[in-house]
């Protein structure tokens, strides 16, 4: 039986194609991001459950939909004169982390 | 109260009630217009297509107001989705609402 050796490049290689196939572009870390939610808590609601509808709920939604919706305001492919401000300061790795906690929480269901 | 004060008041309130030109019904929705929705946003796990992949949505739940301006939005062409806009230029003030209103329950 030949013993497979796997360098360190190569399990970051796969880790990687997993993530964009799988339709996440980066990993995000939900503990980081509750503690970078407080900007968003202000409209959105602590857990994401806005309780005004100017501002979606958050909460449960898909991670990698957070990340996109983040991703393009910050590209301006999607315009909003607030998200786009609130955007600025977010790197890859914190709109990550803020999608996997919005989406980690109880909210927003798939309905038929 | 002064007289003028009142009648200012009144007007107020008519003018405040105008606004709400079209309410949606949930039922009326669920009869008919999610066809459409339901192909995407019903299925689980339901990805967009290439360039971008990502997760659709989910809907159940969300604020009926913000649902209804994505979807006016995206029929204006304010904000841009080909499917989306698509559907979107189909839809009336009232399928709008309804929609809005029957996705705004969870269930």
């Amino acid at each position: 039986m030949m013993a497979i050796k796997l360098s360190k490049a190569s399990v970051v290689a796969a880790v990687a194609a997993a993530c964009v196939f799988s339709g996440i572009a980066w990993a995000g870390n939900a503990a980081a991001g509750k503690e970078k939610s407080a900007a968003c808590a202000a409209c959105h609601g602590a857990d994401g459950n806005s309780t005004t509808p100017d501002f979606p709920r958050l909460a449960g939604q898909n991670e990698d939909y957070i990340q996109v919706a983040l991703t393009h305001y910050k590209n301006g492919k999607r315009k909003n004169a607030i998200m786009s401000g609130q955007v600025a300061n977010l790197s890859k790795q914190d709109m990550a982390d803020l999608a996997a906690y919005f989406s980690s929480q109880q909210g927003l269901v798939v309905k038929r | 109260m002064r007289l003028i004060n009142i009648l200012a008041l009144g007007l107020l309130a008519g003018a405040v009630s105008a606004a709400h030109a079209v309410e949606g019904n949930a039922a009326a929705a669920a009869k008919d217009k999610t066809s459409m929705c339901m192909g995407c946003h019903g299925i689980p796990g339901y990805r967009t297509t290439f360039p971008e992949v990502y997760h659709v949505p989910k809907l159940g739940g969300q604020h009926p107001a913000y649902l209804a301006n994505a979807l006016k939005a995206y029929r204006s062409g304010e904000r841009s989705h080909p499917s989306m806009r698509g559907i979107a230029a189909s839809l009336s003030d009232q399928d709008i609402a309804d929609l809005a209103a029957y996705y705004g329950e969870k269930k």
